[in-house]
């Protein structure tokens, strides 16, 4: 009987252990988990912070559901691992004997990276027990600052701004999601911002986190020399993998741990996916990393069935996601090019939700654009093929667009209409799109 | 227009019933009945009060609870989620089986118009795209059936559960358009819908006012002419309302 252990109860890791149980009936199937709940819903803590779904709710998966699958659930955070005698060992002194391991452990929202990190009051939105703690700080709050460039950011802003919080959203470049969106469509989500009464501070920028005398927030200090007062800090300035018990093993790693298209480490029998690996990309021809919800399912589904004994390759897909950012409908798909976070540099870390493909561009480069009242569609061209597009407002074309760039559809009828752009350009797409793809 | 409640007058009302019975016959069911917290001379029937927070209002995302001219009323948009029921402070809304007919006048019934065939209703389940599915629970937690739509969706699969009511909340509040009728773009006829009094909107007058023999029945505005007549009735309608805009205002709005 193989014994599959997988460190990690989050999307990829549950994925993997159904997955398992269901091509090698009789294996023990154990998954780890470094909190104390069944699997939740990641992204649905952006739903807790506003209400639209209880702490309960947003839970996924019923105690009850392990023990039907017969799946392990053992509640403790992994410390290290003995790759000789494939043990992982436990910060409480227990260990995990294993014949195969999946790293499923996913990311966590890194620290401010100036003095007053610390304080009572600095808030992240990563984990359930975060969001619960975002909900408890904004019924005596007054005034909060949240900083981060990304979808997070926004999602906390949202969150705190719902429960009567003053908030204070401030954003390093004169536009918001810079590494993502153009200037229109940082208006169109600026004015949904400003409508649910936050304010927000564009070129500014936090040098210290200020703190009481008991340890708690009392405001921060900008870029400029000036305080602001506020009583929380929201940060999510980006997430960085979670695989401090991988180092200093021969598991290779990098920003991530590195896997090959199997999903395999440099290691035999050790597998990682989701938010901790960085996957071969083929649209960039690197080691990527994706904080993506569907990536991480796709991937513990082939780390899963490979590790049952099938021999599947992960392509790792176009990346896709759709949020709703204060009420505006928003769709990413494939390379949006960008830009590569703040003038050239490179990313330091990825922002939750994001995809490192989103900030590149393709190799031969134009684009595309209509826009209609508050409705607007981005497309971005590699030859004849689309490699991206992004979807503000209305999401009749999220569908089309995403089957024409993950199928790499030759679109040299439609490039006229593109050329062209505007309004029309939107029904021309969705006519292609029915006669080629979905005939 | 001045938002407006029903009492009754209990020093002239004979509790003949006629109010109830001409209601049940407007609307082919009793939309008040005769219960209800007294003051003094007057009664505030258990009947839809308008209250000027209108919580159906709020709680409803369908457009299918509206609020005009200090009156909430049920639109064509209700797709019967049940929402507006849990909402309402005072259980005076009710959800009816959408076949549930108003009851059909004399010229309706002499020209063989209540015959007419219903169109037929058109069955459709509530289909999913899993890779859009984030599992978030949003669909389920707002399902007045109680359904884990989630459960289907992350597979991608049809929501075949008997229970569902086909009011499609659960597409209408998903945050990642995972959800969609299977039959569009005909959307099917959902199996529900709400009641509640609406103080005869479209009719001249109020059923139950005009036909009470005693005129025990009163329509009136809730504003000095109701707290003139009582105050503790006023207060009961319209006073805590006032008391709790009062409060926000002094506490200067943001916390
Ligand atoms: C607020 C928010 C909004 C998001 N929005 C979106 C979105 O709109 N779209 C999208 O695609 N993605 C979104 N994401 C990202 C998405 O949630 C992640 O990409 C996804 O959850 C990754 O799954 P995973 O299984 O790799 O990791 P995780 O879900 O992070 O799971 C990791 C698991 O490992 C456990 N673990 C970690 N370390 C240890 C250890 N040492 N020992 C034992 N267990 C350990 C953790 O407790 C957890 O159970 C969002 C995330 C957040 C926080």
């Amino acid at each position: 009987m193989t014994r599959h252990v997988i460190i990690g109860n989050g999307a990829a890791g549950v994925t993997a252990a159904e997955e398992i149980r269901e091509r090698d009936p009789r294996g023990h199937v154990v998954v780890i988990s470094g909190e104390p709940y069944p699997m939740y819903s990641r992204p649905g803590l952006a739903y807790v912070v506003i209400d639209e779904v209880s702490d309960q709710q947003v839970i996924a998966r019923k105690p009850e559901w392990y023990s039907q699958e017969r799946i392990t659930l053992l509640f403790g955070k992994a410390a290290s691992i003995d790759i000789a005698a494939r043990y992982v060992h436990l910060e409480d002194g227990r260990a995990a004997h294993y014949d195969r391991l999946l790293i499923a452990s996913g990311a966590r929202a890194v620290p401010p990276p100036y003095p007053g990190a610390d304080l009572d009051g600095v808030l992240y939105l990563d984990t359930l027990d975060s969001a619960k703690q975002m909900l408890a700080k904004a019924k005596t709050a007054r005034r909060a600052v949240v900083i981060g460039g990304g979808i997070t950011a926004m999602e906390m802003a949202e969150g705190l701004a719902h429960h009567g919080v003053d908030t204070h959203y401030f954003v390093r470049k004169n536009t918001l999601w810079s590494t993502v969106f153009n200037e229109t469509e940082s208006k169109l989500l600026e004015q949904r911002i400003v409508g649910r009464g936050v304010t927000i501070h564009y070129n500014t920028e936090i040098t210290e986190i200020l703190g009481d005398a008991d340890g708690r927030v009392r405001g921060v200090r900008l870029n400029n020399g000036d305080d602001f007062r506020c009583d929380l800090v929201g940060a999510a300035i980006g997430v960085k993998p979670q695989i401090e018990f991988a180092r200093g093993t021969p598991i290779q790693v990098d920003r991530g741990i590195l896997v090959n298209d199997r999903l395999e480490t440099t290691v035999p029998d050790v597998y990682a996916a989701g938010d901790c690996a960085q996957v071969w990309d083929r649209w960039s021809q690197k080691h990527m990393l994706d904080v993506l919800w569907p990536t991480a399912i796709a991937a513990g589904r082939v780390a899963g069935a490979n590790m049952a004994g099938a021999h599947q390759t992960y392509m790792k897909g176009v990346p896709f996601n759709a949020c709703l950012l204060f009420g505006l409908h928003v769709t990413a798909i494939g390379q949006l090019g960008g830009g590569r976070g703040d003038d050239g540099e490179v990313l330091q870390h990825i922002d939750r939700g994001s995809s490192e493909v989103w900030a590149t561009r393709p190799q031969s480069y134009a684009s595309a654009w209509s826009q209609d009242g508050a409705n607007t569609v981005r497309l971005v061209l590699d030859g004849d093929r689309l490699a991206g597009a992004l979807i503000v407002g209305r999401q009749t074309l999220a569908d089309p667009l995403r089957d024409l760039i993950e199928h790499q559809t030759d679109i040299r009828p439609l490039l006229p209409h593109l050329r062209a752009g505007g309004a029309a350009m939107a029904e021309h797409i969705q006519q292609f799109w029915r006669n080629t793809i979905h005939s | 227009m001045t938002r407006e409640i029903l009492i009754r007058d209990l020093s002239k009302c004979v509790v003949c019933d006629v109010c109830t019975t001409v209601c049940k016959d407007r609307h082919g069911r009793a939309r008040m009945n005769l219960e209800g917290p007294r003051f003094g001379r007057y009664q505030l029937p258990n009947v839809c009060r308008n209250c000027p927070d209108t919580p159906c209002v709020t709680a409803c995302r369908l457009d299918g609870m509206k609020e005009r001219g200090g009156r909430t009323f049920v639109t064509d948009a209700c797709k019967g989620c049940n929402k507006c029921v849990e909402a309402c402070p005072f259980g005076v809304v009710t959800l009816l089986p959408k076949e549930h007919k108003k009851k059909e006048g004399f010229f309706a019934r002499v020209l063989g118009l209540a015959r007419s065939a219903e169109p037929k209703a058109i069955v459709g389940h509530v289909a999913s795209d899993a890779s859009r599915c984030v599992q978030c629970g949003v669909c389920g937690y707002n399902c007045p059936q109680g359904i884990q739509v989630r459960d289907y969706a992350r597979r991608g699969k049809t929501v075949n559960d008997p229970r569902c009511v086909r009011c499609g909340l659960c597409i209408e509040v998903c945050p990642r358009g995972t959800l969609r009728w299977d039959i569009a773009p005909e959307i099917p006829s959902p199996m529900f819908r709400a009641d509640k009094c609406n103080l005869c909107d479209g009719y001249a007058e109020s059923a139950c006012v005009k036909e009470c023999p005693t005129q025990a029945l009163l329509r009136i505005p809730a504003d000095e002419r109701l707290l003139n007549m009582n105050e503790a009735l006023y207060h009961e309608t319209v006073g805590k309302y006032l008391a709790a805009a009062d409060d926000r205002r002094h506490s200067g709005g943001v916390k």
